[in-house]
């Protein structure tokens, strides 16, 4: 049951990821380069519902969310490290999983780089690096590195009063959003509310196997790994068979909307995918996450470490946007200067 | 296949999938699964008087060790029928009996040695011997592993020290060593391993699971019962326990306060939280029934006193509880026998003979399972 229940999670994930473009590559950059919020919305609305959704559930008795460590140089670096990697890959460990289901042979490369760039850091041969910027945490009086007991709030009703002081200013905010000017598949609210509910779905059935997590792409990525390449089942869970399903959903939805088709974009974006790929990889296996286990589901638990994690990953994103919109826009000057040279004289008047 | 039939296809499967997803997270909450507690009801002992039945998990591979007379092995017994499924012949007397949390192989300490036997719980076999680095000739006295086996910590005889392993495929590798001056009983966990507990004169010691520091101490309203064994409930935030006059106390983790129930029980007795729910189960002070706790709240649910037949059947009194992870909960008499009992009622559903007799020293079950995954 509950291998049905992953892969058809998987699938309606994978299918609204299509469906909505979910993609918080694009979501990040959109505060760097763009006006539209939508994605960044949506993201927020995923994180409303399961912000709400996971302290309910805690409180009801079904989970005791897991929460990292605050190993704030691994959340650091892994997260800036993975934001870097995200631009070149481009798209987030969710968009390129979905991404390859559409048939984008540059996402397919980028995926084969996320995982061998998470086998080299986790049980790998760089397996030193995360040891040792995971060495150092800081202790919250030796209880779970969330806010909640950052800020000494114990009881139910300042755990609550907390949670209001978030979503309620999220809720103002989301209420006041415009129109949305660029609309391809499903609006902002269509796509953050499938995403939210699906997200915290995946709180529940994994609870129903002892596993206190919801969504993530990263360790499900290195578990499927290892047990196709070694046939070692350990760490295979309910993520791991979302991660199977999200493809196949993504693919039926750019089936149904006759965008499933085999893409390969020039060689040079290629090997540069397949690098931000590994780059993404490394970067997530350090900070124990990625755009989806950090930035989804470690944030919904308000923890530290997740929330530090996101932080740097939205600037790793902005630096190296900054650095290949710099790279791009000199190239193509170069381009338009030598096109003026070549044209003939009284034409570039 | 044309676009007209792929276009009425997907949508079938996907609504398939939302109604294989939603059938999923029912059927968690129809079986338990999915609940943080259930209630209790009062009891009634059935045993001879059309006795209920009660489901047990078959799917689960596991069993109840026991270390009996002889003391010289530990008896793997089925937890559907009390079956002996093997034996593992130990070298002599052991001092503790502590399964991985895999549930595939016990690790057996001496009172006399440094060295830990590994057994394994399917073949019945030694293992391996672990001679613990930095161990310095310490007996080891307690073992406690973190929820997924990663991490080990020991306890030793005729030392304050707490010893911290990262283990991995039965291999030890010593990590850090710390002093806990003010403590001397066995060492408990919290369900992540963030936090350690233990015993002390002045309460329950708390300290960081990541470098031994000492947090906090939580004051006890009574005496706490020297040496005897505490037990963190299924969600791990209530540490429950005996005091020296018998009666309950249990430790809030999220408040670190601690209080007592004045209800006598036989503080000779461990208490037992049954797997998926969220009760504590108490031998009463004549060792003749069962009391129910609420793990979080602390209140009373339901008391059982064992009739007289069920009593003759135990030889007069109940000796050891288990839980024995597959549903039910085993009260074994001091005549080697089982009462079988249905956690949520506490009744009766079944008697077998154990072979256990008086001299049961160590029991404890096993649950195999794959590999407890970490996602950090």
């Amino acid at each position: 049951m509950i291998v049905a229940g992953g892969i058809s999670l998987g699938l309606l994930l994978g299918y609204a990821l299509q469906r909505g473009g979910y993609c918080m590559n694009t979501a990040f950059r959109s505060f760097y380069l763009e006006k539209d919020r939508s994605l960044v919305r949506a993201w927020a609305l995923v994180l409303l519902i399961n912000v709400i959704g996971v302290a309910l559930l805690t409180d009801l008795g079904v989970l005791l969310p897991e929460v990292a460590p605050f190993f704030w140089p691994a959340a650091i670096v892994g997260g800036f490290v993975f934001g870097m990697g995200m631009v070149l890959a481009g798209g987030c460990a969710s968009g390129t999983y979905y991404r390859c289901g559409r048939g984008m042979l540059g996402s397919i490369a980028a995926l084969v780089g996320f995982v061998i760039g998470t086998a080299l850091i986790d049980g790998g041969a760089l397996v030193e690096i995360q040891q040792q910027l995971r060495g150092t945490t800081i202790d919250v009086s030796g209880r779970e590195a969330t806010l909640f007991n950052v800020l000494g709030l114990e009881s139910t009703a300042a755990r609550w009063l907390l949670i209001a002081g978030i979503t309620i200013p999220a809720i103002a905010w989301l209420s006041r959003a415009p129109k949305q000017r660029f609309l391809i598949g499903w609006s902002w609210r269509k796509t953050g509310a499938a995403v939210g509910v699906l997200a915290l779905a995946t709180w529940v059935i994994s609870a129903m196997q002892g596993r206190d997590f919801g969504l993530s792409f990263t360790q499900p990525t290195v578990a499927l790994t290892r047990f196709l390449v070694t046939g070692d089942s350990a760490g295979i869970s309910v993520a791991s068979f979302i991660v199977i399903g999200v493809p196949v959903g993504a693919f039926l939805a750019a089936k149904a909307a006759g965008e499933a088709i085999l893409r390969m974009p020039d060689p040079g974006r290629f090997v540069r995918q397949f690098g931000g790929g590994a780059t993404m990889g490394l970067g997530a296996s350090i900070a124990g996450g990625c755009n989806i286990g950090h930035s989804i589901t470690g944030v919904s638990t308000l923890g530290i470490t997740a929330i530090t994690s996101t932080a740097f990953i939205m600037l790793g994103c902005w630096v190296m946007t900054g650095i290949v919109y710099r790279s791009e826009r000199r190239k193509m000057e170069a381009e338009v200067a030598a096109m003026r040279a070549a044209a003939p004289q009284g034409e570039t008047s | 296949m044309s676009r007209t039939t792929v276009n009425r296809i997907i949508p079938i499967v996907m609504a398939a999938a939302a109604v294989t997803l939603t059938a999923t997270i029912v059927s968690g909450i129809v079986d338990g699964t999915l609940t943080g507690g259930s209630s209790i009801t009062s009891g009634q002992s059935v045993f001879g008087a059309g006795a209920s039945t009660l489901q047990v998990d078959d799917d689960l591979e596991g069993g109840i060790l026991v270390v009996a007379h002889p003391a010289t092995e530990i008896r793997v017994l089925d937890p559907a029928d009390g079956s002996e499924r093997g034996r593992i012949e130990l070298r002599r007397e052991p001092a503790t009996i502590t399964p991985t949390p895999g549930g595939v192989s016990v690790f057996v300490t001496y009172p006399d040695t440094e060295e830990i036997e590994v057994y394994s719980t399917t073949e019945f076999e030694h293992e391996r011997t672990i001679a613990p680095e930095d161990g310095d000739g310490r007996i080891p006295e307690h073992l406690t592993f973190s929820e997924n086996g990663d991490t080990l910590f020991v306890t030793w005889r005729d030392s304050d020290a707490v010893s911290v392993y990262s283990h991995s495929m039965l291999d030890l590798s010593f990590r850090y060593e710390f002093a806990t001056p003010e403590a001397n009983g066995p060492l408990y966990r919290n369900r992540r391993a963030t936090r350690l507990y233990r015993a002390g004169d002045s309460g329950i010691e708390i300290y960081f699971a990541q470098n031994g520091e000492h947090i906090d101490t939580i004051r006890l309203p009574g005496e706490p019962a020297d040496g005897k064994a505490w037990v963190f409930n299924a969600r791990r935030t209530h540490l429950w326990g005996t005091d020296a006059s018998g009666n309950p106390i249990v430790v809030d983790e999220t408040a670190s306060s601690a209080r007592g129930i004045d209800v006598p029980v036989s503080a000779d007795l461990a208490p037992v939280i049954p797997a998926d729910t969220e009760h504590v189960l108490y031998v009463d002070a004549a060792q003749t029934g069962l009391l129910a706790f609420d793990a979080r709240s602390g209140n009373r649910l339901a008391d059982e006193t064992f009739s007289q037949e069920v009593l003759d059947e135990l030889g007069g009194r109940i000796a050891r509880i288990v839980d024995t992870g597959a549903g039910p909960v085993w009260a074994i008499g001091s005549s080697g026998t089982v009462a079988v009992l249905d956690p949520a009622t506490l009744s009766v559903t079944d008697m077998h003979d154990a072979g256990a007799r008086e001299t049961v020293m160590a029991v404890s079950s096993i649950v195999q399972q794959d590999g407890n995954f970490a996602c950090f």
